[in-house]
């Protein structure tokens, strides 16, 4: 009888499928075992015989579990099956990359019209902001379209996430800090004369702080739904521990 | 000459649809259902069952659902699309079946 491990390992490598039906496939298959081995038992089987006779009819080889996996592709797997990979994937990571280009840009570019460059602070907000925008797409897109990604990859990506958030909070403190002080340095040099320029400053730091927070809240939206992606990938490890435990050849378990 | 369908998986995906036709049943009771009524003939082995169950599913043949409190269980019922689809593809097979016999028991033809 293999490990829980094992097993999971075995899985991962043979099941091809998209983590909720991944799931689903396991809880059908352990409780269709374990009715199978209780009818049989109620028929006069021996508990042995009904466990050996309810495995070899239900549990799925590996044709059974290729032919699965055709069933579940994937509508993206599907249409996307006569390009060659490499190019796909090249395509799929340029437009990740696109769409963080243009997120990390749009903030600065009324900077860089009006001729003056982003401060370091606001320019590393604009980057952070681009990275997480790229990092839940990309999860998002292999979670949802592709439907590619297992719990380790989503872990994964929960951890870049929270990484980018701690340095967009950070850069986001920072630009506060450094316009804070700019205030009140305008404001020691006398009210009369800098009060516009403290205003400005004021405008400044709130519209920069109003993006740290857009962007710890987009951080924190995307982290859920990383979570959320790790829940049903565990779940299938809970529902696989329980297969295991049914299959226990240890008498009295059911 | 026209293509012949895969006759195998036909048969298997017409057994499960005719063993519904009595009720709805979990995927260990269609397997049992199988055998017992074929008196061994046909039986479903090595979770094959799975991919032709799921595949029904998804044509809107057969409709599953999770059934019982904590630890679920699937069931499948017979659809309407699905007792059509069993009661035409009956008939062919039917059909398939009498051409087949009647070559087999048939006179053979003299060929110059």
């Amino acid at each position: 009888m293999p490990t829980r491990d094992e097993l999971l390992r075995e899985l991962r490598r043979r099941v091809q499928l998209p983590a909720a039906e991944h799931a689903a496939l396991l809880r059908e298959v352990r409780g269709d075992l374990e009715g199978m081995v209780a009818l049989l038992e109620l028929q006069g089987h021996a508990r042995a015989e009904a466990r050996a006779r309810a495995l070899a009819a239900l549990a799925p080889s590996e044709e059974a579990l290729a032919a699965l996996a055709q069933v579940h592709r994937p509508l993206y797997r599907r249409l996307t099956a006569g390009v060659a990979q490499g190019r796909l994937r090249l395509a799929e990571v340029s437009a990740v990359v696109a769409m963080a280009v243009l997120a990390a840009l749009a903030p600065v570019v009324p900077l860089v019209q009006g001729g003056r460059l982003p401060p370091l602070p606001a320019g590393t907000l604009s980057v952070c902001a681009g990275l997480l925008l790229a990092n839940m797409g990309w999860y998002a897109f292999r979670g949802f379209v592709r439907r590619d990604a297992d719990v380790e990859d989503l872990e994964r990506g929960g951890r870049t996430q929270a990484g980018l958030v701690g340095l967009a909070l950070s850069a986001g403190s920072l630009a506060l800090a450094v316009h804070v002080w700019q205030v009140a340095g305008a404001w020691q040099r006398g009210p009369g004369s800098s009060g516009p320029e403290a205003l400005r400053l004021v405008a400044e730091a709130s519209t920069a702080t109003a993006f740290m927070l857009g962007v710890a809240i987009l951080g924190v939206f995307g982290a859920l739904a990383l979570l959320q992606g790790i829940m049903v990938a565990r779940d299938i490890e809970r529902e696989l521990g329980e297969l295991v435990e049914s299959l226990n050849p240890r008498e009295g378990r059911r | 000459m026209t293509q012949q369908p895969n006759l195998s998986k036909h048969v298997n995906e017409l057994l499960i649809l005719a063993t519904l036709r009595s009720g709805p049943a979990h995927g260990y009771e269609i397997a049992l259902a199988v055998e017992r009524d074929s008196e061994g003939t046909f039986s479903f082995q090595h979770g094959t069952l799975y991919p032709i169950l799921h595949r029904l599913e998804k044509e809107g043949l057969i409709a599953g659902a999770w059934h019982g409190r904590g630890r679920k269980r699937r069931t499948y019922a017979l659809t309407s699309k699905g007792e059509a689809y069993l009661v035409g593809e009956t008939r062919q097979v039917k059909s398939l079946f009498q051409d087949l016999i009647r070559i087999l028991e048939g006179p053979t033809h003299a060929y110059a």
